[in-house]
């Protein structure tokens, strides 16, 4: 009944359309449409040539040819910074999970002493730019010979992004019931078993946000991996797309630039695609829950 | 087992986190060039030298607080009017919501490229559209030095929005339909609605995202660093703490080396950071809302 009324308010209130509405449904759609139109435009674009690219800036391409993705792929490396941000982020997100799960499900549903000290102690990081500790980082990796290193990126992605993944999943284990864990103790089952066979598996939806939400972190992570790289052949593809856009600014050649901004996207765009879900619950899960 | 689950993470924490950025207030107290044993004492020297520098006062801190404040403003402005917005059934939300939270997830060097190429003087999207509308008699030059800090800010803009909106959104989402409904009825407008009644319920995810903001661009680098095609000293305009830090200790042609004094710009971020979170969590203290 209730409901019924409701929806008859609703309804009532569609048919009033200001001009507000009109004016904000206007916006909404000029954002919207600016974004698709700069997409299609350099997907677009990167498949012209130079000239045709400059002698029409808005034509539809006549002849699309895949040579300046072939171009940047290979002749400028970006296959090599591909393969070393996969190197690089892959391992990263793998062992971020592999210590921040059990990490986090102790500081949750554990009590013990410095509890509370511990898991304030890890928050804090989330506040921490950075910038301040760059330079005792670098000189620290430098005495443990891991500059210009893929390890010592993965190990200093790894560290970094402990406080953020901690703070997520430990508010995804409180969420879960209690009684599970007292079941598991009646049945005999050890504290560890019932992490990994029921817990672990219940955190399941947790896991896969905290691990896409920093793939995508660190898929486009600049400062670290300028910081701590300094060979080409090590570069990642943040890294290998700012030096690329130094050499082929300077020549002018904007259409294999675009070729390389596409293939750089790509992977979010995928990522995104299949997975928007838990990066968004990944997302409103951190700002929600304090 | 409680040892064995926590130790991992805290090692690797402590070591290659917490132990670098405790030394980093040390650090900031030496003049030092990172590559001799021979830090030099100056106490606040480096502090002191910062803050007497009038290209750090205008550039550097400019801008820094420029992205802070202005940068914020309009992104939390355009977040909360399109999630207020997405909210009413329109059609293909899902998909628009997608396009506009997607280039938060962009890759900040390719943002740089793509936001260089529409402000380009001669082959730019943005002129071409003037010459488009027959507005081509005007041609501005969108990058020229004085102006460089707003094309970029727009470009930060563009890229942050899309996440607030997202946060935004659904913590609006969250607000009873019910309460929302009753007020129609009554006859308040979407305004008062929007802020007696929807603000007050999403108070505590606002704040943490407000936090969250001062924190992101306080550090903001990539696209300001990536801006104009891998140069090694950014333009002034694309100059803040994080640019100008990473130059003075790493930047590569012009060579600095000067730790010390890179660090201390790294301690004042922290202070900048610590002073907004206190500043916002007093100010915006306020009872839980129940609903």
């Amino acid at each position: 009944m209730t409901y019924n009324i409701r929806s008859q308010a609703v309804q009532l209130f569609k048919k009033h359309v200001t001009t507000w509405d009109v004016v904000s449904r206007l916006v909404i759609y000029l954002w919207c449409g600016f974004s698709i139109f700069v997409f299609s435009w350099v997907i677009n674009s990167s498949l012209k040539s130079n000239h045709s690219f400059f002698s029409d800036i808005w034509g539809l391409v006549a002849a699309p040819n895949m040579g300046n993705y072939e171009k940047v792929w290979n002749n400028y490396h970006l296959n090599r910074y591909f393969l070393n941000s996969i190197l690089v982020v892959i391992p990263s997100v793998i062992g971020l999970i592999v210590v921040s799960a059990p990490a986090a499900y102790v500081l949750a549903r554990k009590e013990f002493p410095l509890q509370k000290t511990i898991t304030r102690l890890v928050s804090f990081g989330m506040g921490i730019p950075y910038q301040l500790l760059l330079v005792p980082l670098f000189f620290l990796l430098f005495n443990l010979r891991l500059i210009n290193s893929k390890i010592g990126l993965v190990l200093v992605y790894i560290a970094l992004s402990i406080p953020f993944t901690i703070f997520l999943l430990l508010g995804y284990f409180k969420t879960l019931p209690k009684s599970l864990e007292e079941a598991a103790e009646i049945d005999g089952c050890g504290p560890i078993r019932t992490f990994f066979q029921i817990m672990l598996p219940l955190a399941q939806n947790g896991l896969v946000s905290a691990a896409v939400l920093n793939f995508v972190g660190l898929w486009n992570e600049f400062l670290l991996a300028l910081t701590f790289i300094s060979g080409d052949s090590n570069y990642t593809l943040s890294m290998g797309l700012n030096a690329l856009q130094g050499s082929l600014q300077y020549t002018g050649d904007w259409v294999s630039l675009f070729a390389a901004f596409t293939l750089v996207v790509i992977p979010t765009f995928i990522m995104f695609i299949f997975l928007s879900r838990s990066i968004v619950a990944g997302m409103t899960m951190g700002a929600v829950k304090e | 087992m409680i040892i064995l689950f926590l130790s991992p993470a805290l090692m690797l924490y402590l070591l290659l986190f917490l132990y670098p950025a405790l030394r980093a207030f040390y650090v900031s107290l030496f003049d030092w060039n990172g590559f001799t044993a021979n830090m030099q004492f100056i106490g606040l020297g480096n502090f002191t030298e910062l803050f007497s520098d009038q290209h750090f006062w205008k550039v550097v801190m400019a801008n820094t607080f420029g992205i802070i404040f202005f940068g914020g403003a309009l992104t939390f402005g355009i977040a909360f009017f399109l999630s207020g917005m997405i909210s009413t059934d329109l059609k293909g939300k899902k998909f628009m919501r997608g396009l506009i939270y997607f280039p938060s997830i962009i890759n900040p060097v390719a943002i740089a490229i793509l936001w260089s190429f529409i402000y380009n003087q001669q082959y730019g999207l943005l002129n071409g559209f003037l010459k488009a509308i027959g507005l081509g008699m005007i041609q501005p030059t969108w990058t020229s030095p004085d102006v460089l800090f707003w094309a970029i800010l727009v470009a930060i803009v563009w890229m942050y929005s899309g996440f607030y909106f997202v946060i935004l959104s659904s913590a609006l989402e969250r607000v009873p339909v019910n309460q929302i409904e009753s007020a129609k009825l009554e006859g308040a407008s979407e305004f008062r609605i929007f802020f007696t009644i929807k603000i007050p319920m999403i108070w505590d995810v606002l704040i943490t995202s407000i936090i969250y903001w001062c924190i992101t661009a306080v550090k903001e680098f990539s696209l300001l660093y990536a801006w104009g095609g891998g140069v090694d000293i950014p333009q002034p305009g694309a100059q803040n703490l994080a640019t100008y830090m990473y130059m003075t200790a790493f930047g590569r042609r012009l060579t600095m080396y000067r730790m010390g004094y890179s660090t201390a710009m790294g301690v004042i971020m922290f202070f900048i950071v610590v002073l907004f979170y206190l500043v916002i969590t007093r100010l915006t203290k306020r009872d839980d809302i129940q609903y």
